[in-house]
């Protein structure tokens, strides 16, 4: 309905009118706030307006009438009015009741076509806006509900320091006891360095000392050894290897000659003696191929016959050479003939170079074995 | 109408009995300030009634307009009583 639309427009427009002006009075003179505040909310706006019959007459006075006059006792008087106005001419027709009537029979036919939907259209702007105030309040009230809920998480979350405290003081002292152990460290590392140092030099020492010794014994050893006793020493360290020449000869003959005849091995048996101190590489391979041939030399008696004759080949040299020692000694004292001395003179030369021969050789096996003995 | 003895001057004028009527008239608040009160409670009555509701009708406002078209009828009286239909005005 109409009425609707003005509710729009109207609280605006009516409610601007009265307030400015009161307060605009008493805002000096009357304290304000005197009334208690209601506490309570306002009561709801009332559904429905005050009835109006026709649009035009409210129930009120019909009720007003109804003990009276019954149910058409508003209506006579309507109806008597109306005919007292007309006859006297209170109302009086002219064109502008014709106007009106136009007006009002276009009036209530829009109202009676398009009143309902008027209405409900109103009806429609007025719960939008009665959702979104409602929505506003909502939202704050959720707004708030949330902020109550965050701080009592705040709260709860408070309580729960006390094991934020102990992580972080566990952490402190974590790394306390790592710094403290890294120096330690270093602190050992620091002193085995030095007592490391002190033993190396100790060792340093000792060596030095151990090895100016040896070289010191050697030294004076090596100037101890009058040439007598050198000469003494090659000597006997002839005699060692010619028995050991003679041994290995025999083995060396056996496996060189298996089928030559006895005399071819008596003069070679003497020519090989008396340059077997000379030839050291052969009795080595003599020994070397000794022990093979030990079988076959104890089987073949041929083998057997002239090893036999082999040595006594060799005891008769060293008969001869007996003797031209003797002679020797002999041929110094007395100063004996030339005839006498001259084949042993040729022998004795021979011996004398053997003796130079072997003198060399020995002093050469004797340089060449000290090295070892010394260190 | 089980109501404590009220004075004469605040009773409703419904309430008021009819051979009440005169002084409870000559009793009313007459200065400005009541005559500005009167209009402002009347106005608010009618508001709260017809206008300030959910499902407000077409009675609210047509009534305004009613009583207006009579008031504007009456003022303009004097000038209508020319339209009469008879012979001498």
């Amino acid at each position: 309905m109409l009425s609707r639309l003005v509710l729009r427009a109207a609280p605006a427009a009516l409610r601007n009118l009265a307030p400015p002006a009161t307060v605009g009075v008493l805002h000096v003179t009357r304290p304000l706030h005197t009334t208690q505040q209601r506490s309570a909310p306002l009561p709801p706006l009332p559904e429905k307006g005050g009835e109006v019959r026709h649009g035009l007459i409210p129930e009120e006075f019909f009720q007003f009438l109804y003990p009276k006059t019954g149910v058409t006792g508003p209506y006579m008087l309507g109806t008597g009015l109306l005919l007292y106005l007309l006859s006297k001419e209170i109302y009086v027709i002219n064109h502008e009741t014709v106007a009106s009537a136009c007006i009002l029979t276009v009036i209530i036919y829009g109202v009676k076509k398009y009143g309902a939907d008027v209405a409900a259209f109103a009806d429609k702007l007025n719960e939008e806006k009665m959702a979104k105030a409602l929505a506003v309040k909502n939202e704050a009230i959720k707004g708030l509900e949330t902020a109550i809920e965050e701080e009592k998480k705040e709260q709860w979350r408070v309580e729960g320091r006390k094991y934020l405290f102990d992580a972080k003081r566990n952490n402190i002292a974590m790394l306390l006891e790592t710094n403290y152990r890294e120096r330690l460290l270093t602190v050992y590392n620091e002193v085995k360095k030095r007592l490391d140092y002190q033993v190396a030099m100790q060792n340093l020492k000792r060596q030095k000392e151990q090895d100016h010794m040896i070289q010191w014994v050697e030294k004076n050893v090596v100037q101890s050894i009058t040439p007598q006793q050198q000469k003494d020493s090659i000597a006997k360290c002839i005699l060692d290897l010619k028995a050991l020449s003679k041994s290995a000869q025999a083995a060396y003959l056996e496996k060189m000659g298996s089928g030559s005849s006895k005399k071819a091995a008596e003069p070679i048996s003497t020519t090989v003696t008396v340059q077997t101190p000379v030839q050291t590489p052969v009795s080595t391979t003599v020994a070397d191929m000794k022990p093979p041939e030990v079988k076959c030399w104890i089987d073949n008696h041929e083998i057997l016959y002239m090893s036999l004759a082999f040595i006594s080949g060799i005891l008769s040299a060293v008969l001869v050479f007996a003797i031209i020692h003797l002679c020797r000694k002999k041929c110094r004292r007395p100063h004996q003939t030339l005839q006498e001395e001259l084949p042993t003179q040729t022998v004795t030369e021979e011996s004398e170079k053997n003796t130079q021969n072997e003198v060399t050789y020995t002093t050469l096996v004797f340089q060449r074995s000290r090295t070892p003995v010394a260190v | 109408m089980a109501q404590p003895p009220v004075p004469l001057k605040d009773m409703k004028l419904m309430d008021v009995k009819l051979g009440q009527l005169p002084t409870w008239l000559a009793m009313r608040d007459y200065t400005p300030g009541g005559i500005v009160g009167a209009v402002r409670r009347g106005y608010d009555r009618y508001y709260n009634k017809y206008i300030n509701v959910r499902k407000g009708g077409l009675g609210g406002i047509s009534m305004l307009l009613a009583s207006y078209v009579v008031i504007s009828y009456i003022w303009s009286y004097s000038h209508i009583k020319h339209d009469r239909h008879r012979r001498y005005h």
